[in-house]
């Protein structure tokens, strides 16, 4: 497993052999910085995430995604 | 190899069995963990540990840690093939683990919760074979490393990590209540021709399964190094 530490800081979602199923509810991403996607960065085209009711707050990317980078493949 | 105990009480312990051997790579002992208020142990099977700063376990089931205290010890938990293995009420602070320090592998149901782990540092290599590996591979030592789990995370905070908190790896998590926040963390010096190292994500999440995460606190991971090897602040 490799990462480049400047671009994830949050939650970093990577893999080729799971469509990973995530829920996120209530929770605070707060403070994060990172090149890209400061508090979730998802690598993985296909995934089923749920984000309800959290908050993102402070965070910044240097490129982009400040809270959160999906890649679209 | 089968070893069956149970342990309550307070202090130093150290588990031996009798076919102990030091020239094995694996054997039975638990050394240098300090317990506090230790409220109840139990394990079955075997503990196993690579040398004297570690403690791994192997084939656990119902395997649980109360109010237990281990300061300024080099510690490293190690899970394999176990199910049913809870630490509740715990802390764990102040702690150097070379690798990672909780390291889960095939654990059906393994729960932390209402525990405090702070100031932990855990470092690892990879594949350190050459200059031009060394460089190009990150650090990726965890707090804790997952794989082929499912890990219950509750009411558990984490402060003042060295890299990255969680590497997952084809597993399952649940979140509830859960505070990682890298606010004041301090980062161990590297070689200086490692150039891109610094804290890691809070979670790497390598082919995950499908986690669950609520009520929870993700916090202040912001620091890198520069190019030059200096920590940034920003």
């Amino acid at each position: 497993m490799y990462f480049d530490t400047k671009f994830y800081k949050g939650i970093l979602i990577e893999g080729e052999d799971t469509k990973p199923v995530l829920f996120i509810q209530g929770t605070t991403f707060s403070g994060l910085k990172a090149q890209r996607g400061a508090a979730i960065y998802s690598m993985i085209p296909e995934i089923d995430l749920t984000i309800d009711g959290c908050k993102f707050q402070g965070n910044e990317a240097t490129i982009e995604g400040g809270a959160i980078y999906l890649n679209s493949g | 190899m089968t070893q069956n105990f149970s342990i309550q009480g307070n202090g130093l312990f150290q588990v031996l069995p009798s076919n102990y051997s030091s020239t094995q790579d694996t054997f039975v002992k638990y050394q240098n963990v300090f317990v506090k208020d230790f409220t109840g142990l139990l394990m079955s099977n075997s503990i196993v540990a690579t040398d004297d700063i570690f403690a791994s376990l192997y084939h656990i089931s119902n395997f649980t840690v109360q109010n237990a205290d281990a300061t300024d010890q080099y510690l490293l938990f190690n899970f394999r093939d176990a199910s049913d293995i809870v630490i509740s009420d715990s802390s764990f602070y102040g702690i150097t683990s070379v690798i990672t320090f909780l390291n889960i592998n095939n654990v059906l149901n393994f729960t932390v919760q209402n525990t405090v782990i702070s100031n932990i540092k855990a470092y690892q290599f990879e594949e350190i074979d050459s200059l031009y590996n060394l460089m190009e591979t990150s650090l990726i030592g965890s707090c804790i490393m997952l794989a082929d789990s499912h890990l219950y995370l509750v009411n558990t905070s984490f402060s003042s990590l060295d890299y990255n908190c969680f590497s997952f790896n084809q597993a399952n998590f649940t979140f509830e209540g859960v505070v990682v926040d890298y606010e004041g963390a301090i980062i161990s010096p590297l070689p200086a021709f490692i150039n891109t190292q610094s804290v890691g994500p809070i979670m790497a999440l390598n082919n995950v399964l499908s986690g669950e995460i609520s009520n929870s606190f993700f916090l202040n991971n912001n620091q890198y190094l520069s190019q030059q090897g200096s920590v940034k602040n920003d």
